[in-house]
């Protein structure tokens, strides 16, 4: 009788312990993430390994209103993949009170190589990101503790979170986690560029003329004085992931990743976007103000704000032009129209499940 | 049993282990902080203002990249007495301390020593191999240093940014180094006891950058270059960064 006592004791420890969540662990399927040739290996956070099930919760969630106030607006109303998962070519996304947003919505891939999100780099992973918009008064507007109640009180999502991972997870770490696994499987590597670089297509003289020009820095004494673009937007991702300021404004309207730090030194420093699938994200910069990407180089060829608070020494070299002729700029946009990937948007595994 | 009976079995293979002196018997490892400053003053990046002393500029610091690789250990003459082969690190100078960090784990024979070595650049096998075949996280994949240039193959080697002011306003400065014939070795020279674990505190001297072999004046000199066309500007550099590396602690 005198074991009884820790005999019990024991045994309640083990079903509440380790036992326990070996008992909850699901039968998932691992996904192996597929990396496009040429691509650096991501490093993909551990303590959410890649499941089939939890990658179809994540495009479920991603597709489905009712994560919204009203129940009237998606992730992907905003993020839309025949655009490359930017919004449809307006300059700021309206939210579900008709509001517009403030920045222009980002295009979503490769996400797996980035290192923060959003614009001003507010969030330091997907899962964290994926959240905000869902509470955003300008956008989805919704309190987490509804939407938790809405998938709770879904047969589907029981069972998808239950597939995904476990018992009893419906709850926001596991809906951000969710929504982190989808996102990250939104993978753009199949452009000409990428068929060019593995030997399988070539470019036509314009667009050969157009990287050279894209990868050849600024300098007069250089016989191969080019438009210096690689140096933030170069290598196979197109972008080096940092938060910088371009020189677009000497007033600062928008303070980006200095309204995030409280550093005045990180004043009008914005992420560093990718050029892939510039076809597809018209308008473009944080706010949308060009329409073409001819408006772009026009910017960079003569109206950098050289005086602009922080702006990055590598745009020093701009405050005199670049002097780009109209050709100049034709061959460039023809070799950045070669980083557009058909497949963005009409690969099945990125498209609305419930369609 | 009593109690010293069930720990004498630990205490004794702890002597084993490191000895009475506290010495380990093993391999040792090195942990190795860079600090960034400006004649002995601490840098502030975008922030802090440094006067040169030989000059009129005023510098202000951005940006401070580097990637160090093949790190030794030299002997009293000079010579290398222990390689550590294939060791690489990314050292973001502006960064936190994990940012300024090299650490070799299990790697250096315990001894004394003459001073460490390291390199500011891959060898030119790595500058020139397939950059997409470094594992996530190692400090030669691309996303982890942003410092590789693709189209023209190879790395930057070390990525210095900031402004200089002189009496006539403030303009910006970008030492991009690149390419083989600018990987510089670095040889710090200092009687060490590598005998136990080690924290190494190096000074990384922003002045020589600019005030070493070679006297650099951005406006006259030069203030840009990506190593190529530059009037020999990046090998002034990659000289000068030769002298900026000191030994301040070691504990």
């Amino acid at each position: 009788m005198k074991y009884l006592l820790p005999v019990v004791l024991s045994l309640l420890t083990l079903s509440t312990t380790s036992c326990n969540e070996g008992w909850n662990k699901p039968d998932t399927t691992a996904y192996l993430l597929e990396i496009p040739p040429g691509f650096p290996p991501p490093d993909i956070a551990g303590d959410n390994p890649l499941t089939v099930e939890g990658i179809l919760l994540g495009r479920q969630l991603f597709y489905d209103p009712t994560l919204s106030g009203d129940s009237t607006q998606s992730c992907a109303g905003c993020h839309v993949s025949a655009f490359g998962f930017t919004d449809s070519a307006v300059t700021f996304s309206t939210g579900i009170r008709g509001l517009p947003g403030g920045r222009n919505s980002m295009a979503l891939h490769n996400l797996a190589w980035g290192a923060v999100f959003f614009w001003d780099g507010r969030a330091a992973s997907l899962r964290e990101q994926s959240l905000m918009p869902i509470q955003d008064a300008l956008e989805m507007d919704a309190s987490l503790a509804a939407v938790i109640e809405r998938l709770k009180a879904s047969d589907r999502y029981q069972k998808g979170f239950r597939e995904a991972f476990g018992r009893n997870k419906i709850d926001e770490e596991h809906l951000g986690m969710a929504m982190e696994q989808f996102m990250l499987t939104i993978i753009s590597g199949n452009s000409k560029f990428d068929q060019v670089a593995a030997g399988m297509a070539s470019f036509t003289a314009s667009e050969q003329r157009g990287i050279l020009l894209f990868n050849g820095e600024v300098n007069p004494s250089s016989p191969n004085s080019g438009a210096d673009c690689f140096h933030c937007h170069g290598g196979v991702l197109a972008t080096n992931h940092k938060l910088m300021n371009n020189g677009l404004d000497f007033v600062l309207t928008d303070l980006g990743l200095g309204d995030v730090t409280g550093k005045a030194s990180d004043n009008g420093k914005f992420k560093v976007p990718s050029l892939r699938n510039l076809a597809f994200t018209a308008p473009y910069m944080h706010d949308g103000r060009f329409n073409t990407l001819m408006g772009v180089l026009n910017f960079y060829n003569e109206n950098v704000r050289s005086n602009s608070p922080n702006i990055d020494p590598s745009m020093g070299k701009f405050a005199n032009g670049l002097g780009l002729n109209l050709q100049d700029k034709m061959d460039i946009i023809a070799f950045l129209n070669t980083l557009n990937d058909p497949n963005i948007g009409t690969d099945t595994l990125f498209q609305n499940p419930y369609q | 049993m009593k109690a010293s009976q069930k720990f004498l079995p630990l205490l004794s293979l702890a002597i084993l282990l490191v000895g009475c002196d506290g010495l380990k018997k093993g391999p040792v490892d090195i942990s190795i902080t860079f600090a960034p400053v400006f004649d002995g003053t601490e840098v502030v990046y975008e922030q802090s203002l440094h006067q040169s002393a030989t000059t009129n500029d005023a510098f202000t610091f951005v940006r401070s990249d580097l990637i160090l690789t093949d790190f030794s250990l030299l002997d009293e003459n000079g010579e290398v007495a222990n390689e550590i082969g294939g060791s690489a690190a990314y050292v973001h100078m502006a960064g936190d301390l994990s940012d300024r960090n090299w650490t070799l784990t299990d790697q250096i024979d315990p001894g004394h020593y003459g001073g460490i070595r390291f390199y500011i650049g891959p060898d030119t096998s790595a500058n020139h191999g397939d950059p997409s075949l470094w594992p996530a996280g190692h400090p030669l994949n691309p996303t982890v240093n942003g410092l590789h240039w693709g189209w023209a193959g190879g790395y930057i080697f070390s990525a210095l940014e900031g402004t200089y002011a002189t009496s006539t306003g403030t303009n910006p400065f970008l030492y991009h180094i690149g390419f083989d014939s600018n990987r510089v070795r670095v040889d710090i020279l200092q009687d060490i006891d590598f005998r136990r674990d080690r924290n190494v505190t190096v000074d990384f001297n922003l002045a020589n950058i600019f005030d070493g072999t070679h006297l650099i004046e951005p406006a006259i000199t030069g203030d840009f270059t990506h190593s190529t066309f530059d009037n020999g500007l990046a090998s002034k550099v990659r000289d000068n960064l030769m002298g900026a590396f000191s030994i301040k602690d070691i504990y």
